[in-house]
C-alpha cells in the first residue's frame, strides 16, 4: 500500500452537536482520526458513540438540526491541494463534488438506502451523470459495467430491476456499484453487514476487500462487530460517547489493550469453547450515560472496573501517544496492564474471496 | 398491461351497473313519489280529484312496477335520453347542457388551484419544518380546513358588501345581470367566478396541503434520501427527485374523488354565492323527489367516480413502481 505520501484524511478535535429543546448532545466530541492511502481504519464502538455522526460529519450530511461546531476535516485532493471540508458550506457545490466523486458512502440497511421508485441502473447513472461529461448512454454502459465489477450476476437486468426485487445482499452490492461508479478514494461504510445474514456478510465483506485492491481506495468502516474489525481493517479506532479512547493497529489492540473498554469490548465476544474452559461472556455493566448528562471525568468511569474514585472523576483523560501509533483515553493506561485476546479467526469466504 | 386495462374495464361496467341500480333503488326509497310532493307544494284550497292524481301518475308511468321503471330509465339512459324532470318540465338533458358548463368552469380550475396551490405549499412546509412560513401555512391551513366553505362564502359576501359595496353573490354584479355580453360583463364574471374559486379551493387546498406535508415529513427522514445526499446531489433536485416522488402517491389518488367533485360537492357553497350549477341542482331534485333528474345526476358522478379511481389507479403504478398491476 501506498501509506508514505501521509494521510489523504485527518480530522482534527471534531465536534458535532445537535441543539434540541432538552439540551444539547454532543455527538462528536472531540474526535480525531486518521487515514491514510489505500488504509482500512476500522471505528468501532456501541450504538450511540457517535460513529455514524462521526461519517456524516465527514461528507457534511448531518441530520439538522445536528452541525459540526468546532474543529478540522483535512481532505487531500486528488492534486494534492487539502482542503478543510469542515468549514465548507453544507449545501455548496465544492463539498457536493467531493460527495460521492472523492468520498464515497454505503449504509447500513441495503433495504431501505435505496430509492424505491427507481431503478437501479437509473440511481447508479445520476451518480455517474452529476459529475464527467457524459451522455446518458454512455452513463448506462458505466452503470452495467459497475453492477459486473461487484459481481452482480446478470447486471443488464439487474440495473433494469427495482430494489424490491433484489435480496438483501444484491441490494448491498448495488449500492456499492453505486458507490464505486465515481472511483472515489475513500470509500466509508457504515455498518455495511450489520442487516444481512452471515454468510452474505462474509461475501459483501470479501467483496470490498477484493474491490480495495483493485481501486486502491482507502475505507473507513464503522462497525460494532469487532470481527468484522480483525477480519477488513489495518487499524482501529474506539470510540465511546463521541470521543476517542483508543487507536491503534488491529493487531495491537486485539494482544494488548490499553483502555478498560477496549478491554471490555473485546471480552464480550463471544467465542466458541467458552463454556468448556468454565469461562463466562463478559458484558459490560451499565449502559451508555443519558446523553444530555455526559458524566464528569472520564466518561467510562461508572462503567469502569478500575474507576479509581478520584481523578477518574473529576479530570476528563486526554488522549496520549504512549506507544508508537498507539494512542489511549485513560489516566491509568500504564499501569493496568489489560489482557488482550487472540483474533477472531477470518471466515473461509474471506480467506479465498 | 393490456390484459390489466380490460379486466379493469369490465369491473368498472359492472361496478356502474351496481351503482345504477342502488342509485334508483335509494331514490325511490322515501314514501311517497314526485306526484306526493308535488301535490304537497300545490297551495290549498284547490280540490285536487283523485282522478287527477292518477292521470299524473299514470303520465310519469308511476305505477309500473319498479323493474319496468328502472329498465325504461335505464335503457332510454344507454341511448343519451336521459328523460324529463318533473319539477323543471324540461328534459334532463336540456337542464344539464345548461348548468354543466358552468360548473365545469368553476370546478375545473378550482381543482388545478388546489393541487398547483396545495403541493408546492406542503413541499415547502415539510422541508423547511418549523419554519416561520410553515406555521403560517399551517395556521391558514387549519382555519381553512375548520371553518365550512359556505361560512367562507357568507363571510366574504358579507365583508365585500360592507366594506366594498360590491356583490360577489351570483355570476354577474347587478348591473351586468340583464346586459348583453361585453368585454366588461366577461371580466366581471370572470372576477366573480375567481372569489367563487378561492372559496370552494379553500378546504381543498388546506387539506391536500396538510396530507403532502405530512407524508413528505415520514419520507424526508427516510434512509435513501441519505444515500442521495451522500452522491452531491443538489438538496431542492434530490427532494424533488426522491421522496417527493414517493410521498406524492396519497395526493394522486385523491384525483380519483375529485372528478366527482367536479359535478357536485358544492351544493351549500354554491348555493350560498347564489350560482346556477350542477350541485344545487342535485340538491332541489332529491328534496323534490325528482327521480330521473336525480338518478342521471347521480348516475353519472358515479361513473365520474369509477372513472377517477381509474385514473388515479393508473398514476399510481407510475408513480410507484411497488405497486403491482
Amino acid at each position: 500500500m501506498i501509506a508514505d505520501k501521509g494521510p489523504i484524511l485527518e480530522v482534527e478535535d471534531l465536534r458535532t452537536q445537535f441543539s434540541l429543546p432538552q439540551g444539547t448532545v454532543r455527538s462528536v466530541d472531540g474526535a480525531s482520526l486518521s487515514v491514510a492511502q489505500g488504509e482500512t481504519v476500522g471505528i468501532v464502538g456501541e450504538s450511540g458513540c457517535g460513529k455514524s455522526v462521526l461519517l456524516r460529519s465527514i461528507l457534511r450530511i448531518v441530520p439538522r438540526p445536528g452541525k459540526v461546531v468546532d474543529g478540522a476535516i483535512r481532505w487531500r485532493r486528488k492534486d494534492d491541494t487539502v482542503v478543510d471540508l469542515a468549514t465548507l458550506p453544507g449545501d455548496g457545490r465544492e463539498i457536493r463534488m467531493i460527495r460521492g466523486g472523492e468520498i464515497a458512502m454505503i449504509f447500513q440497511e441495503p433495504m431501505s438506502s435505496l430509492s424505491p421508485v427507481h431503478t437501479i441502473g437509473d440511481q447508479i447513472v445520476e451518480a455517474i451523470m452529476l459529475r464527467g461529461n457524459t451522455t446518458p448512454e454512455q452513463a448506462w454502459v458505466r452503470a452495467v459495467e459497475t453492477l459486473a465489477r461487484v459481481a452482480m450476476p446478470r447486471p443488464e437486468m439487474i440495473a433494469r430491476q427495482y430494489p424490491h426485487e433484489l435480496s438483501g445482499g444484491m441490494r448491498q452490492r448495488a449500492m456499492i456499484a453505486m458507490a464505486l461508479s465515481c472511483d472515489p478514494r475513500l470509500l466509508m461504510a457504515d455498518e455495511p453487514t450489520t442487516a444481512l445474514d452471515v454468510t452474505t456478510q462474509a461475501q459483501i465483506l470479501a467483496l470490498m476487500r477484493r474491490l480495495q485492491r483493485e481501486a486502491g481506495m482507502a475505507i473507513l468502516f464503522v462497525t460494532h462487530d469487532l470481527g468484522v474489525v480483525a477480519q477488513m481493517t489495518e487499524r482501529v479506532v474506539v470510540m465511546y460517547l463521541g470521543k476517542v479512547v483508543e487507536a491503534g493497529p488491529v493487531g495491537d489492540i486485539f494482544a494488548a489493550p490499553l483502555h478498560p473498554y477496549t478491554h471490555a469490548l473485546l471480552h464480550s465476544i463471544p467465542r466458541f469453547g467458552l463454556r468448556q474452559k468454565g469461562e463466562r461472556l463478559a458484558a459490560i455493566p451499565g449502559s451508555i450515560p443519558d446523553p444530555y448528562s455526559v458524566p464528569r471525568g472520564c466518561a467510562f468511569h461508572a462503567r469502569c472496573r478500575f474507576d479509581d474514585k478520584r481523578r477518574c472523576r473529576s479530570e476528563v483523560p486526554a488522549l496520549r501517544e504512549i506507544a508508537p501509533g498507539r494512542m489511549v483515553r485513560c489516566h491509568r493506561a500504564e499501569e493496568l496492564g489489560l489482557s488482550g485476546m487472540s483474533m477472531p479467526e477470518p471466515s473461509p469466504a474471506l480467506a479465498h474471496p | 398491461m393490456l390484459a390489466y386495462l380490460m379486466h379493469r374495464s369490465l369491473q368498472m361496467v359492472a361496478t356502474v351497473f351496481i351503482i345504477s341500480v342502488i342509485a334508483f333503488l335509494v331514490i325511490q326509497l322515501p314514501p311517497g313519489d314526485f306526484v306526493n310532493s308535488y301535490l304537497a307544494t300545490l297551495s290549498g284550497g284547490d280540490q285536487i280529484t283523485q282522478d287527477a292524481v292518477e292521470a299524473l301518475r299514470a303520465q310519469f308511468g308511476l305505477d309500473d312496477n319498479l323493474l319496468v321503471q328502472y329498465w325504461r330509465w335505464i335503457s332510454n339512459l344507454l341511448m343519451g335520453n336521459f328523460g324529463i324532470s318533473f319539477q323543471y318540465q324540461r328534459t334532463v338533458l336540456d337542464l344539464l347542457e345548461e348548468r354543466l358548463p358552468l360548473t365545469l368552469a368553476i370546478t375545473i380550475p378550482t381543482a388545478l388551484f388546489v393541487y398547483a396551490l396545495a403541493v408546492p405549499i406542503g413541499i415547502y412546509s415539510a422541508v423547511r419544518q418549523y419554519s416561520v412560513l410553515d406555521y403560517t401555512f399551517t395556521f391558514v391551513g387549519f382555519i381553512g380546513l375548520a371553518i365550512p366553505n359556505f361560512l367562507m362564502a357568507i363571510l366574504l359576501i358579507y365583508v365585500n358588501s360592507t366594506y366594498f359595496g360590491g356583490n360577489v353573490a351570483g355570476l354577474f354584479s347587478p348591473e351586468y345581470e340583464l346586459a348583453p355580453w361585453s368585454v366588461g360583463r366577461v371580466l366581471d364574471m370572470l372576477s366573480n367566478l375567481s372569489l367563487a374559486i378561492l372559496i370552494i379551493g379553500l378546504g381543498g387546498t388546506a387539506a391536500t396541503m396538510r396530507v403532502m406535508r405530512g407524508m413528505l415529513l415520514d419520507e424526508l427522514s427516510q434512509a435513501y434520501v441519505e444515500t442521495a445526499r451522500a452522491k452531491g446531489l443538489p438538496e431542492w433536485k434530490l427532494i424533488l427527485k426522491y421522496p417527493v416522488r414517493v410521498a406524492i402517491s396519497p395526493v394522486l389518488s385523491t384525483i380519483g374523488f375529485t372528478l366527482p367533485h367536479l359535478v357536485s360537492g358544492t351544493e351549500i357553497t354554491a348555493t350560498v354565492l347564489n350560482l346556477p350549477t350542477t350541485g344545487p341542482l342535485l340538491l332541489n331534485a332529491v328534496r323534490s323527489q325528482d327521480m330521473f333528474l336525480a338518478a342521471s345526476i347521480i348516475f353519472i358522478l358515479s361513473v365520474l367516480t369509477v372513472i377517477g379511481t381509474f385514473l388515479s389507479d393508473l398514476l399510481l403504478v407510475w408513480a410507484d413502481p411497488r405497486i403491482r398491476l
